[in-house]
């Protein structure tokens, strides 16, 4: 299942380089069906949230999508050290790209732990909570993120 | 500990240890100790300096100095650790009070992670979101996903500095340890 861009579309991503993911999924892998494969394609583009795409989901759950990606994500990236890499990583911008439908789960997974979640949530929400003497402070970052989820009773 | 929350951290170890020596293949032939819990509370930047409570990272909103550029390049980590007097040095030869990190670098050109000198015999680092390690040589972490070009740096290592680091050290041996 795949959604085609018109011209339109086309130029507005050459022009912005905006992220386009293009993934194939054997389910068979994710949910044990094999007869099912599936396109996702989304690009997203900050505040002003351009779809360019359409994400076709046969999967009646997102939570379980974000859970496989994260997981898969944080197992690719704990070694890396350098923290631009984590958050450039494949996995992460489709995470990213998925948009507004993702953050409660986001949210959900920094209550769990402090993860490098926070360039992804700027990206997505266009809002910065974090104070500027917090940077780089995983923990208080995250309570500052988890609070304004808090606030927009996103959990 | 449960039986199977223990069953769980031994396996986790191992999916550790296995990604570590496949991606930094020289690993396997070097002598090496893990010294801490995994943590994500500060990043191999951050313990080269002796901080334990934040990660240093160009990109926002993580701990930058704001005089520096915000990029990946190595210069810019160079210059980093600069304005923390840091100055760049030929080699990791062990000098009595020098403080003494090396930054590592791919080909091209990208800052990819730091490891810092903790006595004549040893260096010590921050794998990613694992654990602290300690290691005999700086090359055994080269040729993998840390690159192979080293850049060396000291400074003048302080009475001040020294407690800090030693603090910081006991502490993580005590976190480790209550883990």
């Amino acid at each position: 299942m795949e959604y085609a861009l018109n011209e339109y579309e086309k130029d507005f991503v050459e022009e912005f380089h905006i992220p386009t993911i293009k993934k194939q999924i054997n389910p068979a892998k994710l949910f044990g069906n094999p007869n099912e494969t599936i396109t996702i394609r989304v690009s997203d583009w900050g505040r002003d949230t351009k779809v360019i795409g359409r994400t076709k989901l046969l999967f009646p759950d997102t939570e379980v999508i974000f859970n496989k990606l994260a997981k898969k994500w944080k197992e690719e990236t704990g070694l890396y050290s350098s923290i631009h890499k984590i958050v450039t990583h494949p996995l992460y911008i489709e995470i990213q790209n998925m948009g507004w439908k993702i953050v409660p789960f986001i949210l959900k997974d920094l209550q769990r732990e402090p993860e490098h979640w926070f360039v992804a949530l700027q990206f997505i929400t266009g809002v910065d909570p974090i104070p500027e003497k917090d940077y780089g402070n995983m923990k208080r970052m995250s309570k500052a993120w988890l609070k304004w989820g808090k606030e927009q009773n996103l959990i | 500990m449960g039986k199977r929350a223990k069953s769980n951290l031994n396996s986790l170890k191992a999916m550790h240890e296995l990604v570590r020596l496949s991606y930094l293949p020289n690993l396997r032939n070097s002598t090496f100790t893990y010294e801490s819990k995994a943590t994500k509370n500060y990043n191999c930047a951050a313990w080269a300096i002796a901080i334990i409570n934040k990660a240093i990272s160009h990109d926002h909103p993580y701990n930058w100095d704001p005089k520096v550029p915000r990029t990946q390049h190595i210069n810019s980590y160079i210059k980093y650790y600069e304005n923390r007097g840091f100055g760049l040095c030929n080699s990791g030869k062990y000098e009595k009070g020098i403080e003494k990190i090396v930054l590592y670098s791919d080909e091209y050109k990208e800052w990819q992670h730091v490891a810092f000198q903790l006595n004549k015999k040893k260096w010590a680092c921050k794998m990613g979101n694992w654990e602290d390690i300690y290691h005999n040589d700086v090359h055994c972490l080269c040729g993998g996903m840390y690159g192979s070009t080293l850049t060396y740096m000291s400074r003048k290592f302080t009475w001040k500095r020294k407690i800090k680091r030693l603090a910081k050290l006991w502490w993580i041996k005590i976190l480790s340890m209550k883990s």
